[in-house]
């Protein structure tokens, strides 16, 4: 399935972002209701889909707002060959359809900050669920994950 | 978060070479010093880990593979090298 181009705005300008939301995996949610009755609410965050990246990045103080704790880690690379490892959870991203729907893909995601205009990556380990459509000429953009268009995130006004 | 895990992943570094040698690609949950239990999948894991430990247990998993099979972290807006 293709997905349908939804937005026509100038691309190059903006990004690709969507709006997002962050929760526990299935297996802890199942056993969060069975023991307490109830589970944390996601973390709604807004996504910058990144294809140069293999990960999912979600903001420092994630885990803590949803009552988890990093249950692996993963090795990064830094500049001068070194390496460090992160904490992260293995957790699900929610996605919004553009007809309600809300599609779930599991995210194996590290805290991290990002900079104060950019609080959460999208990267290939999400897209390899989906299809991503870019034409850049047109300047319009379709995500389709597990067979669903997700609706993506209207930028702001353009400065005149 | 300097600490977190690290008696984990410790453990995991001491294990790998025979975990590798045993069952390469599954997963393995370990705490402290102590593996729990090897799964063919990531889920099985943490349904398992859930289960005896509780919801909110504390816990390492990890996939078992060598050092030169990770795939580290990129993230194209900060990895990009000149």
């Amino acid at each position: 399935m293709t997905p349908q181009p939804e937005r026509a705005f100038r691309l190059a300008f903006h990004g690709l972002f969507v709006p997002v939301r962050f929760t526990v995996n299935t297996e802890q949610e199942a056993a969060l209701l069975a023991t307490e009755g109830r589970t944390p609410d996601p973390v709604p965050l807004l996504a910058m889909i990144d294809t140069g990246s293999n990960r999912t990045a979600v903001p420092p103080g994630t885990f803590a707002r949803l009552g988890v704790e990093p249950m692996t880690d993963d090795r990064i690379e830094v500049a001068g060959g070194q390496s460090l490892r992160l904490p992260a959870y293995r957790g699900r991203l929610l996605f919004a359809g553009r007809g309600g729907e809300v599609v779930e893909v599991p995210a194996t995601a590290v805290e991290m900050s990002l900079g104060t205009r950019l609080e959460c990556i999208v990267g290939r380990d999400t897209l390899q669920h989906g299809r991503l459509a870019y034409d850049g000429r047109e300047g319009v953009c379709g995500l389709t994950l597990k067979g669903v268009d997700i609706a993506l995130h209207e930028p702001p006004s353009e400065p005149a | 978060m300097a600490g977190v895990l690290e008696t984990e992943r410790r453990t995991f570094e001491r294990l790998r070479a025979d975990l590798v040698r045993t069952d390469h690609g599954k997963f393995v949950i370990i705490r402290g010093e102590e593996v729990c239990g090897v799964f063919s999948t990531e889920d099985e894991g943490l349904a398992d880990a859930y289960r005896r430990f509780g919801p909110r247990a504390s816990f390492y998993l990890r996939r078992i593979e060598t050092d030169e099979e990770e795939v580290p972290i990129h993230f194209g807006i900060f990895s990009a090298a000149p």
